[in-house]
């Protein structure tokens, strides 16, 4: 065969196998991250309520498949663009429950390359529009055209658990028996520095949401009090701050688990994450919040 | 601008099609306006300093060729002296200053002399001894003089080969220079294929153990010893895989444009021997050594001390072009101490007449072993931030304290690596028994399950490539 005709033959075989790829993986990643029209509750958030609430006993009470649109990183502005998604590919969801914590406003330690957490969707109108204007033109139009170029380790990872419905919590290891002081030391400190402009996103993302209909509920699950005790006046503002956020609003419901969860050493993984006890223990005591609410 | 950049790819397409749409002379300025174009994204001042590095040696070899006697040589040392003028001053001044005010605090009241403030330029020490081999070469009646400027200028900033390597030959490139190229697909296909190969090498394996071994090699003294060995081996591997993955990369752009470039990498951790590793490793700079420093200083044609003497000079200078910094200068004694040691214990099987176990399976397998280790031993110091960093990880290493492997900042990513290592040993270990070919050498494998792995290795890179990190060999 002609040079000229292999090389196009190959092109075609190229192009034909990455976008076959790109529908098995992205079919993968919407399975675990639940982005489905049938879904009509999601939880929404980074590593804290990714690892903090069980989706099985959710299910279980509701007796309905639950979204956990949740991923490792995630920033307010990265929560207003997965909500927006969110919306767009479960155009009848009833419920959301979104993560909070008191770290959330603060800029400084923020992922810079967190809009690479959405290449995958690059053909959703939400995310194309949310993200175009974060990453270089050149890679933007790479991971345009190169789509198995959207996925890493990370993705395939996620991938590979919603193809096996796999949402479990592997986190076993606790905190119990550690001196708390030079645990958070290692673990590195965070100041907390509220931003106005990332409450003023996290707002819109509640106000969006509220507008659509959709039932929102804050999740603060609990971080370890010495983690908190770094910058104590500034963690109670920023609870105080959910709290008086919550009240003004009706229908906006906050599960805040402070005190003594956040001193259950034996429910943590590390001082910012709930192991498996952990986050059987906070989901059961946020069910059992929801059917007070009911 | 890098090989596995979005604006090296923009670059290549563009002067690919100007290269192949010109006539000769066309396709010089072509090679010629890219190649300082791509060198000067850096920093434009470094172009013209290759430009003057590069037109002085091509000025000087005009003189040399036409001098005799003692003006031919004096030429010559004018020459090799001027083009390591700024060498010296970029690379090794604070060097040397740093040095000098150390030793003198020794003796008497330390020099305090004030650093001066200087960015190495990029690839400086490949350009200049690539401009440098061209004066000796016709010094030594080897080549004949170049007439045309461009054709020179051309062949020091070949840009594939400029920042990493491989250290040309201006006997190599240059007819290639003058000869009328056209598209050929045979020589297109094997370039892209190096290419893959090189980039699957930086930005999969390289890129990705760097993540594990450069913390590692920052702060030694958090970890113990089994996560200090797991750093060593990954940075030996991550070395090769960058270095020789660059040098892929360039040797497959050159044969896209019609250009063979020299290998540079021949498989060398599957060296029996450190001289055999030497053969393998930066080929193109070991030969470099050996024809303009060993050769001129007698090589083995000397008695046997003054033949130490050479191999130590040989192995301390090229530490020494890696970097100005005390921990290269251990890694080249190392590496001679290694070579000495191996000529005794050659010496040695030879007197109790073991000679004959040489050629035994076990025995090789232990001087693969041995051989690695060492090689391994002495990139300890190469990578280390001091030389107290790289006492300390030897000494960690040798008394085997504590038993904690850290396991990365993700787990995902360290088993990844895993079985990255073990692709890449098999993969060594095809090509080492020549069942899959690299270069010129044709596999043993089917075509068609060839052409299926570099299909596969595209979408490794697509997927697991890890973002553009520069190449460790770029500050050299």
């Amino acid at each position: 065969m002609r040079y000229p005709l292999r090389f196009l033959l190959f092109l075609g075989c190229f192009f034909l196998a990455d976008f076959a790829l790109d529908q098995a993986f992205r079919s993968g990643l919407e399975r675990y991250y639940g982005l489905r029209p049938e879904s009509r509750s999601a939880i929404l958030g980074h590593s804290h309520i990714m690892l903090g609430i069980d989706v099985y006993q959710l299910q279980e009470f509701y007796g309905r498949p639950v979204a956990k649109y949740a991923r490792e990183g995630a920033n307010v502005h990265d929560l207003l663009l997965m909500g927006r998604h969110l919306r767009e590919q479960a155009p009848e969801l009833e419920r959301v429950f979104i993560g909070i914590d008191p770290w959330m406003f603060t800029e400084s330690g923020l992922s810079e390359n967190s809009a690479k957490l959405f290449y995958p969707f690059l053909n959703s109108p939400a995310v194309r529009a949310g993200i175009s204007e974060q990453v270089e033109s050149m890679e933007y139009l790479f991971k345009l055209l190169i789509r198995s170029s959207r996925y890493n380790e990370l993705l395939m990872g996620s991938v590979y658990r919603g193809y096996t419905a796999n949402w479990r919590n592997l986190k076993t290891g606790t905190l119990e028996g550690q001196d708390p002081e030079r645990l958070v030391k290692n673990f590195g400190l965070r100041q907390i520095q509220s931003s106005p402009a990332m409450k003023e996103t996290f707002e819109m993302l509640v106000e969006e949401f509220r507008q659509a209909g959709i039932e929102v509920h804050l999740v603060y699950t609990p971080t370890f009090y010495a983690f908190n005790a770094q910058n104590p006046e500034a963690f109670q503002a920023e609870i105080a701050y959910f709290q008086h956020f919550t009240a003004q609003q009706e229908g906006l419901h906050l599960h805040a688990f402070t005190e003594e969860w956040t001193r259950e050493a034996g429910y943590f993984f590390d001082p910012i994450h709930l192991n498996q006890r952990g986050q059987a223990a906070v989901t059961q005591a946020l069910i059992e919040a929801l059917k007070g609410l009911k | 601008m890098l090989f596995n950049s979005y604006e090296f790819v923009i670059f290549y397409l563009v002067i690919l099609f100007l290269y192949f749409n010109t006539n000769r002379s066309g396709k010089l300025f072509v090679l010629l306006l890219g190649s300082y174009y791509f060198y000067m994204s850096w920093k434009w001042e470094f172009g013209l300093l290759m430009f003057a590095v590069s037109l002085f040696n091509w000025y000087m070899g005009r003189h040399i060729f036409i001098s005799s006697g003692w003006r031919r040589k004096a030429l010559l040392w004018t020459a090799i002296a001027v083009s390591l003028l700024p060498l010296f001053y970029y690379k090794y001044l604070n060097f040397f200053i740093d040095s000098a005010n150390t030793l003198s605090g020794y003796f008497f009241s330390p020099l305090d002399w004030p650093f001066v403030a200087v960015i190495l330029p990029v690839g400086i020490s490949f350009f200049t001894f690539q401009a440098m081999s061209y004066s000796i070469d016709i010094y030594r009646n080897k080549i004949p003089v170049e007439e045309n400027a461009l054709h020179f200028l051309t062949y020091v900033a070949f840009f594939p080969q400029l920042i990493a390597g491989p250290i040309e030959r201006s006997t190599n490139i240059l007819p290639q220079l003058k000869k009328e190229v056209h598209f050929d697909w045979i020589l297109f296909e094997q370039g892209a294929k190096l290419f893959v190969w090189g980039l699957f090498k930086k930005i999969v394996i390289a890129d990705r153990l760097s993540l594990y071994a450069d913390p590692v090699f920052n702060s030694p003294q958090a970890y113990e010893a089994p996560t200090l060995a797991l750093g060593t081996l990954f940075f030996t591997l991550q070395i090769y895989c960058d270095f020789s993955g660059y040098s892929d990369m360039a040797i497959g752009i050159g044969r896209t444009l019609g250009i063979r470039l020299m290998q540079n990498f021949n498989l060398p951790y599957m060296a029996l021997s450190i001289g055999d590793f030497w053969k393998r490793w930066h080929i193109s700079l070991s030969s470099w050594f050996g024809d303009y420093v060993y050769i001129p200083l007698g090589g083995n044609r000397v008695k046997v001390s003054r033949w130490f003497l050479n191999i130590a000079i040989v192995f301390l200078l090229s530490g020494l072009w890696h970097g100005a910094n005390w921990t290269f200068v251990i890694w080249g004694a190392l590496h001679a101490s290694f070579y000495f040691f191996e000529y005794f214990g050659d010496k040695l099987l030879a007197v109790l007449g073991l000679t004959g176990i040489k050629k035994s399976g076990g025995y090789r397998l232990f001087k693969w072993f041995s051989t690695f280790s060492a090689v391994m031993l002495g990139w300890i110091f190469f990578r280390a931030n001091s030389a107290g960093d790289a006492w300390y990880i030897l000494s960690q290493l040798l008394s085997w304290s504590g038993s904690q492997l850290w396991t990365g900042f993700s787990a995902i990513n360290f088993y990844l690596s895993l079985l990255l290592i073990a692709f890449l040993f098999g993969v060594q270990l095809l090509q080492y028994y020549g069942i899959l070919g690299l270069y010129d050498k044709h596999s043993r494998l089917p075509r068609w399950l060839v052409n299926t792995g570099y299909f596969v290795l595209l979408f490794l890179i697509s997927i697991f490539g890890v973002s553009s990190n520069a190449f460790i060999y770029f500050q050299f």
